[in-house]
């Protein structure tokens, strides 16, 4: 059986369920198999190490691409004046709303104080429930922020990530050169080949003995 | 438009990512990388990841390549010519197919990218967007989330990069002069023949030139231009660092980021003065201290909050009347401690390796 016919039918299953929305996904899935060949098929440790930093940028950029929110924005938190121009926005289309005048006041005083906070769960909270939905959807929509925030959890768990990877990596650089010290290669199979003259073919091994081949 | 740059820089992400495996110059590769690396800090960018561009350009941009640099001079810049290492590897290939094409299938099933109703963006996400500037007063959310939230994983994630600094420190450095000498190990095999046709790496033609030697047969020491724009540079490079360190908490930035722009001004330095000059300003005794300040000040803080009744790390206790500010200062305090340890490890990593004989 030829492995193409085996991989045909499962990629065009795969490509009958892809979705726009799953670019990103696709693309961390290929990075990381990209990385993986490189650990697995190259005899260069070095290029083993850049296989597997291939293969963590690809983890990240699955984290990264989760957090993201359609049409949001980075998450900090808007500047004191974006807030008072919303503030402003609810206080106007309060004006619209059936409560009286000294209501209206009282509760875009409330909002305002919300939003200085930036606490938008309370600002929604200061509508009063008897307003009709109607109003309040109006309400809302006046001070919604003019973008979402994206998600700040993956970005947390990114960041360090990145920090800790390149310590990572240069411990295993540090260890490749102790390699190259101490066996004069730095290809996987020819250390393989050395280990297998040493040990192998000898009865008792001797560690003062010099190395055949 | 968003969409559209996003997907181009994916694309051109994924074919830098094939031409690093693919290339046999390692050299071309190590540049790739850090090219690799930049495209990858600007589509995060696109993604609202302004922190973590940030620091993937610094770290995965700067810092690596010169530390593969750093290692291909001790190891030879070209993987070695063999026909068998040539060709497609076919096991290999289809071990990482059939993995590939199962975590393909796996996201059939995910929510789109950007559903706000997606899972990841409720419960605790939920609760940082709505509620972390009334408990913390710090603008950024990421470094509340990074600094108090999850304060416990950023602790242990500086030591991490400070046992990584440890592990170089004891890999790679000599011994002082004076410290009783091990008895010498047996003779290592000689290396394998060389085949015939391998063709010598570029830096026996330069001399020492790639050794980041002020004693080298020709040395960046020598080039006016660029010793004297390094001279200027290095003091605004410090002081953006600075800067990165200190307003982490309004912008983005912080602890890990300015920590690696400080560790890049010493970079510098010793790249185009060499690394004897370099150590002579900022000696290994320095940087091997600061890396450990910065964890001991990260945990001092901890300890403090318990010695004031509270949990490790319960930053509220810094300033009981107004939560507020502890939380303010307590943050500060370990984005300090993290920037010490970050700036000084870089500093010993990056060393250890461009001196390593």
């Amino acid at each position: 059986v030829s492995p193409l016919a085996v991989a045909l039918p499962v990629l065009t299953q795969l490509a009958a369920g892809f979705r726009p929305g799953l670019v990103n996904y696709w693309v961390y899935v290929l990075l990381m198999m990209i990385g993986l060949y490189a650990v697995m098929a190259r005899e260069n440790l070095i290029k083993k190490v850049m296989g597997l930093s291939l293969f963590q940028t690809g983890i990240f950029i699955f984290y990264i691409s989760t957090g993201v929110v359609a049409g949001g924005t980075v998450p900090i938190y808007w500047p004191a004046e974006v807030q008072a121009e919303r503030a402003e926005a609810a206080r106007a289309a309060l004006a619209e709303t059936s409560l009286t005048p000294a209501e209206q006041t009282a509760v875009a005083d409330r909002i305002r104080e919300a939003l200085e906070e930036h606490d938008v769960r309370a600002a929604a909270d200061a509508l009063p429930a008897t307003l009709p939905s109607q109003e309040r959807l109006a309400v809302r929509k006046a001070m919604a922020p003019p973008k979402p925030y994206g998600n700040p959890l993956p970005h947390v768990l990114i960041l360090t990530a990145i920090v800790v990877s390149v310590s990572t990596m240069a411990v295993a650089l540090a260890l490749i050169i102790s390699i190259k010290r101490t066996f004069g290669t730095v290809e996987a199979d020819e250390l393989l080949e050395l280990e297998e003259n040493q040990v192998g073919p000898q009865p008792g091994l001797d560690p003062e003995a010099p190395a055949r081949g | 438009v968003n969409a559209a740059i996003e997907i181009g820089l994916l694309v051109l992400v994924l074919v830098t990512a094939l031409a690093v495996v693919g290339l046999r110059n390692l050299f071309a590769a190590t540049i790739l990388l850090g090219i690799y690396s930049l495209l990858m800090a600007l589509s995060w960018t696109n993604m609202q990841a302004y922190d973590v561009a940030f620091t993937e350009a610094a770290v995965g941009a700067g810092i690596s390549s010169i530390l593969l640099i750093g290692a291909l001079v001790f190891t030879g810049s070209k993987a070695h010519l063999r026909e068998e290492r040539t060709r497609l590897h076919y096991p290999s290939l289809a071990a990482a197919g059939l993995l590939g094409a199962a975590l393909l299938y796996g996201t059939l099933d995910m929510p789109a990218i950007g559903d706000p109703k997606a899972p990841v963006h409720q419960g605790v996400a939920r609760h940082y967007i709505d509620h972390s500037y009334a408990e913390t007063h710090v603008p950024n959310m990421v470094t509340s989330v990074l600094a108090s939230y999850r304060g416990y994983d950023t602790l242990f994630e500086t030591a991490v990069i400070f046992t990584a600094g440890a592990a170089l420190v004891l890999l790679l450095r000599p011994p002082a002069p004076g410290t009783p000498q091990p008895p010498p190990p047996p003779s290592p095999p000689s290396p394998q023949p060389a085949e015939p046709e391998r063709k010598r790496t570029r830096s026996g033609r330069y001399g020492r030139y790639d050794r980041f030697d002020d004693e080298a047969d020709c040395s960046l020491a020598d080039q006016v231009v660029l010793t004297q724009t390094t001279k200027l540079l290095i003091p605004f490079i410090i002081l953006y660092g600075v800067y990165v360190v200190t307003h982490g908490e309004i912008g983005p930035g912080g602890g890990f980021q300015g920590g690696v722009i400080l560790a890049s001004a010493y970079l510098l330095y010793a790249l185009v003065f060499g690394t004897r000059r370099a150590r002579a300003s900022l000696p290994r005794r320095v940087t091997d201290v600061i890396g450990g300040l910065g964890v001991l000040l990260y945990a001092g803080v901890g300890i403090a909050t318990m010695l004031m009744g509270g949990a490790f790390l319960e930053y509220n206790r810094l300033d009981p009347q107004h939560v507020q500010h502890g939380q303010e200062l307590g943050m500060t305090l370990v984005e300090y401690g993290v920037a010490l340890t970050v700036a000084a490890v870089m500093v010993t990593l990056f060393s250890e390796i461009a001196e390593a004989e």
